[in-house]
């Protein structure tokens, strides 16, 4: 099953390129740092579709930096634009993010490698613990990695459920609520991956990248169409 | 302040007509179902959260 991380690269960047349409079209920083997310998420899965092709510790670099750090943290930053109006707590998250993304690109660039070769058959995520050296720098990286991944899937899936909770609540927009349903169960899907992957289940771990970014897709696209009709009571 | 919130989100979409004209009224089944879905969508937070925080204590093997 690995050609799934070509299907989540397609999507990805599909969906990288819709968003930026919208903010080409109508502006707004939110959409903007969701198209650098996703650019992140897309390459985390094409560095994941060419890691399973050839050996390269390059890639393998760009693919922890991009897939396993910054991600989830982009993508919550867009939402913490949208939902944080006030002041400019949004850009000074923003610009902490931007410091922390660099330093991070440092340091998964200064990580020694053992000499352990990458084995093409097994997943990245499974085996690049092996090939960084696990000591010094690595233990560096470990806990920003976790940092930036708490900061994102909090900011991302916990605005997608509130926002959908309030749609709810006031029974407005059905589809912005079903979009933002579908955004949160998207996000999560790729953060329960690492569980997978622990369970053996390294084809479930490709599932739930792909899985991830087809939900939130379609959550996007529902998100923002416009809804001309309410829905029929019944 | 949930009402500000919302009104800038759907300003945000550029939504035309007001936010009175955008309501829904739920099927019986939804009814019961998005509350479900909510809850069940929390937990898993919940849990991701957990089990990431128990990683950065070094409590839990890391997942990322």
């Amino acid at each position: 099953m690995t050609y799934i991380p070509y299907l989540s690269t397609i999507v990805t960047f599909a969906f990288a390129v819709a968003v930026f349409n919208r903010y080409r079209q109508r502006g707004g920083v939110h959409l903007l740092l969701w198209a650098i997310g996703l650019i992140f998420y897309g390459l985390g899965t094409l560095t994941e579709s060419i890691l399973s092709l050839t050996p390269s510790i390059f890639l393998l670099r760009i693919w922890y930096l991009t897939g396993a750090m910054l991600t989830a943290a982009w993508l919550g930053m867009g939402t913490v634009h949208l939902l944080v109006r006030k002041g400019n707590t949004a850009q000074i998250l923003t610009w902490i993010l931007a410091a922390v993304s660099v330093l991070a690109l440092i340091l998964v660039f200064l990580v020694p490698t053992t000499s352990a070769s990458y084995d093409i058959t097994r997943p990245a995520s499974e085996q690049y613990r092996e090939i960084f050296i696990s000591s010094g720098f690595l233990s560096y990286l470990l806990a920003p990695t976790i940092i930036l991944n708490l900061y994102g899937t909090i900011t991302l899936v916990g605005g997608a459920i509130y926002s959908a909770f309030l749609f709810w609540r006031k029974r407005i927009l059905v589809n912005r609520m079903f979009g933002n349903i579908l955004i949160a169960a998207g996000a999560l899907s790729p953060a329960m991956g690492g569980t997978f992957l622990r369970a053996g289940l390294t084809d479930m771990l490709y599932l739930s990248e792909f899985v991830g970014a087809v939900l939130m897709f379609i959550g996007f696209m529902m998100a923002t169409s416009t809804q001309s009709e309410p829905l029929p009571a019944t | 302040m949930n009402t500000r919130y919302t009104d800038s989100l759907i300003m945000e979409y550029n939504m035309p007509g007001s936010r009175q004209s955008k309501r829904f009224s739920p099927s019986v089944l939804t009814e019961k179902i998005i509350p479900v879905l909510l809850v069940i969508l929390v937990l898993t937070l919940l849990a991701v959260v957990i089990i990431l925080a128990l990683a950065l204590l070094g409590i839990f093997p890391s997942v990322v």
